[in-house]
């Protein structure tokens, strides 16, 4: 379906992007900036850098204390946060309506002055507050897998070879120096869209921004980082890993191609994937789940990345007892077929639906949509995309699918992680205490 | 361009507009069904809720979890349709079909294309009214439960949760142990056995549908009424076993889940508070947002800000039980650190025993809940849910509006004498997944009066 959200857009002159989609119904708004930087912009040995930041992000600029920014957005009954990628940091605010030159405010004083509010001392803490937070993440049973999976897709060396959250010995590495360099190449006004949605109007979003906005320098070019696409891999990378767990879990990750508005590759893709390991009507749920009773289902990724090859993975937790190379030989015969004979209309009917809906329902909250405004005016120079993003991804063809399962989806391109039990595999299942 | 931008001063916030919850259309159906609307122009994607409002109390002995297991097979076929072809249909319409367990019945909930409310609606009713419960299906769905329950289990911030029934209540009683049910009575279920309790307890009076999403041009009462209106069952539900109110533990429990070489300590803190529609509830809500809330509150405040040992802890209320509140603080800590930090966290539980909060503290988390509340309300999928809860647990469906009322009229006294009377020193429960080797000796010392019980992952 073709979606009618009002897109809005005005250039202040230091470059900063503003885009507005007004929804007078809603009781709110959303503000969120989106910068072009992410973990693919970080230089070697310094892992975890653009992560970091963003923690340095809540620790106070020139008007505003450390903790003040967390403090006045709660105060307002506002719901905020940030997030670090491999191609981005967002840092959003949902607030009432009423709040959102507060929020505005907020982000024009940091983008302006961060610099002003950094300490050693606040950099020590959030550097232990992020090993915390990496340990939570990735030191739990079945948690190691995506940064594993992330060393055998993309080499030594590419951008994406590493966690976003970077390597403990690289954070204790980063010196404040670091961390205000970073803040001069990147966060200047022209690396960044404000995009605003909800219950504001064009006009008074893009006054407020010129005036909270306005007077902020615009900064040096940031430096060109070129993406880096690679042709799918050969050979199989694997990794197996044994840990205190009731089943084996299995994934397979491919190299995918890059995001792209011209080239639809990277939606056959996550079609092939759908298909493949989408929910029940998936051919992998109707072999493993369904037949042999050897997964308890399956789920995929699409990953759709700028800086180089997007990701795509499938993953499987098996039932108890059952082999992970069970798991992956029945993959492996799908994505053959798959590859050789392309998809039946109706499973391509139910993976466009599917996809269509999983866009739909991200567009439900105001937040859904201002990041993907913010993501369409930063990867392609046009908001606008939100409304034809529905049509395009539905008018994937079969041949399409079976073209993109053959050239990225191969079984001897995947790298394959593999977390089973350390015990015997039915120890999982015995009653305890 | 200047170097130094002049930065214009502060804004300030214009006040809130005046938010009520939207109260859903409230029907009856022929049938007995209970439909609740909301109409959500805009909202291309809706959600449909089916509670089917079969307690945890109606399991027979011996099945906790029977329930939640019954509902996942209502997808699994119907008479005449396989469950291939029911998941198929359901995918061609782009519909999710998920199946819950809860304390007060076990719920479906699809979501779909707004424009799909009739095909969604035609599924429901196959499912509630004409399921197959074909054996191997079935097997394949208990199977698939006990594995869900064993891999909860070694996922320590799933664990603690698993743990936390009993620990307050006392594994004896119903209430003690949680609504999805054990490993040991999941993995013994039958398809007999499911299928008896569904015929002696699904119907269309107990059974609430709640609809959200935009429904320009669809009139949800008719095509419910439409779809629904061949399930007629009148014969009253099986009574299940009486339960009594549930009872706490005489002494709080103090557990801990040796998970050898963990890195950090999942930890799980409970005291017992009145439920919703208590006074008691809505003043302890400030109180738990001031202790709390993400990176402002008291907790986070010193062990992200200060010491840095943890991503994040947090406190909130909730309910296992209907009526029977409960305050949680939970968080997952550095390990070896971990003595430092639950000590760092019990004091600051128990310091406003003694001194309070400040009235800064009262005004800033009273109004950041009268902010917040509306914000979780705007979209199908969260409207639904708070909807179909609310019917669940027989709570009005104005209960947020007095809520927010209230709080916005409680004093710093009222939040400082609730939380001074509700949460004595010795009633907290102690739930932590970590290294035991590492920490059954502090963790005993920390737990004093109550005894720490170690159990093995």
């Amino acid at each position: 379906m073709t979606l009618s959200y009002p897109v809005a857009q005005h250039q202040l002159g230091n470059g900063l992007r503003v885009v507005v989609s007004e929804d007078p119904a809603a009781p709110s708004a959303t503000v969120h900036l989106h910068y072009d930087v992410g973990s693919r912009h970080e230089a070697p040995g310094r892992t975890g850098l653009a992560h970091l930041f963003e923690h340095q992000m809540f620790e106070g600029s020139r008007n505003v204390a450390a903790g003040e920014h967390a403090a006045l957005m709660h105060a307002c009954g506002a719901v905020f946060n940030a997030a670090t990628a491999t191609d981005m940091t967002i840092y959003f605010q949902h607030v009432p309506a009423g709040a959102v030159e507060l929020a505005m405010w907020l982000e024009a004083d940091r983008m302006a002055t961060l610099a002003d509010g950094l300490t050693q001392e606040r950099l020590d803490n959030q550097r232990a507050v992020i090993a915390q937070e990496k340990h939570q993440r990735y030191d739990v049973p079945f948690g190691s897998i995506e940064p594993r999976m992330l060393k055998l897709v993309y080499p030594s060396g590419h951008p994406y070879h590493h966690l976003v959250i970077g390597s403990v010995s690289d954070l204790n590495a980063a010196a404040l120096d670091d961390v205000t360099g970073f803040f001069r190449t990147f966060y200047a006004p022209g690396n960044a869209v404000l995009a605003v949605t909800g219950d504001v109007t064009a006009e008074q979003v893009f006054d407020a921004a010129e005036r909270y906005f306005g007077p902020v320098p615009a900064g040096p070019q940031p430096p060109h980082v070129p993406a880096r696409v690679l042709e799918p891999a050969s050979g199989q990378a694997r990794d197996d890993v044994a840990e205190a767990v009731p089943f084996a879990v299995t994934a397979l990750g491919w190299r995918l191609p890059p995001n792209s508005v011209t080239d639809p590759e990277i939606f056959a893709c996550d079609m092939a994937l759908r298909i493949l390991a989408g929910g029940t009507p998936s051919r992998g749920h109707q072999v493993l789940v369904r037949e042999l009773q050897a997964a308890q289902g399956l789920s995929t990724l699409t990953d759709p990345r700028t800086g180089g090859n997007s990701l795509g993975m499938i993953t499987v937790p098996a039932m108890p007892g059952v082999p992970a190379g069970l798991i992956e030989k029945a993959l492996g015969a799908e994505l053959d077929a798959l590859a050789a004979d392309g998809p039946g209309e109706e499973e391509l009917a139910c993976a466009r639906a599917a996809a269509e809906r999983e866009t739909l329902a991200h567009f439900s909250s105001s937040q859904g949509r201002a990041a993907a405004l913010a993501q369409f005016a930063t990867a392609f120079g046009d908001p606008g995309l939100i409304n034809s993003l529905p049509d395009r991804i539905t008018a994937i063809t079969a041949d399409q699918v079976r073209q993109a399962a053959a050239t990225w989806l191969r079984p001897e391109s995947a790298a394959v992680v593999t977390i089973r039990p350390a015990a015997p595999a039915d120890s999982g299942l015995s009653p305890e205490e | 361009m200047s170097l130094a931008p002049a930065l214009q001063s502060r804004p300030a916030v214009t006040p809130l507009a005046p938010w009520r919850f939207p109260v859903p259309r409230h029907d009856r159906l022929g049938n007995g069904v209970t439909l609740l609307t909301h109409h959500m122009p805009g909202q291309h994607v809706a959600t449909v809720t089916c509670h089917l409002g079969i307690p945890a109390s109606a399991e027979p002995d011996g099945c906790d979890g029977i329930a939640a297991v019954m509902a996942a097979c209502l997808g699994a076929g119907a008479h005449g349709i396989t469950a291939r072809e029911f998941e198929q249909r359901a995918a061609a319409a782009g519909i999710t079909w998920t199946a819950g367990p809860g304390w007060t019945g076990p719920s479906i909930t699809l979501e779909l294309p707004a424009r799909q409310f009739p095909a969604a609606l035609d599924l429901l009713y196959w499912a509630v009214a004409e399921p197959a419960f074909d054996p191997a299906e079935v097997a394949g769905r208990v199977q698939l439960a006990a594995a869900g329950i064993a891999g909860a289990a070694a996922v320590p911030a799933t664990r603690v949760l698993q743990e936390l029934p009993a620990a307050v209540y006392g594994g004896e009683s119903r209430a003690g142990r949680p609504a999805e049910g054990t490993l040991a009575a999941v993995a013994q279920l039958t398809p007999d056995m499911i299928a008896r309790f569904y015929d002696e307890q699904v119907r269309p009076a107990a059974t609430t549908i709640v609809i959200a999403g935009d429904l320009t041009g669809q009139d949800a009462t008719r095509l419910a009424e439409e779809a629904l209106a061949v399930w007629r069952d009148n014969r009253p539900a099986g009574g299940g076993v009486p339960q009594p109110e549930p009872a706490l533990r005489r002494q709080p429990a103090a557990v801990l889940v040796n998970q050898p070489g963990a890195v950090q300590t999942q930890l799980l803190l409970a005291a017992p508070v009145p439920g919703r529609g208590h006074p008691g509830w809505n003043a302890l809500q400030v109180a738990a947002r001031i202790l709390g809330a993400p990176l402002t509150g008291r907790l986070d405040a010193q062990v992200r800000e200060r010491s840095g040992d943890s991503y994040t802890v947090q406190a909130g209320l909730t309910e296992l039980v209907p009526g029977n509140g409960l305050m949680l603080v939970t968080g997952a800590v550095d390990g070896p650190a971990t003595p430092g930090t639950l000590a760092d966290i019990k004091d600051i539980l128990a310091a406003p025993l003694r001194d309070g909060f400040t009235p800064a503290e009262h005004t800033a988390a009273a109004e950041a809940l009268a902010g917040m509340l509306p914000l979780a309300y705007e979209t199908p999928a969260a409207l639904a849910a708070i909807t179909a809860d609310l019917a669940a647990c027989g709570l009005p469906p104005d209960y947020l509006d007095v809520l927010l009322d209230d709080i916005a009229g409680l004093t710093a006294e009222a939040v400082n004498g609730a939380y001074q009377s509700h949460l004595g020193p010795d009633q907290l429960t102690l739930i932590a997944v970590g290294d035991a080797a590492v920490l059954a000796g502090p963790l005993r010392e920390l737990a004093a009066p109550a005894s720490l019980q170690v159990i093995s992952a």
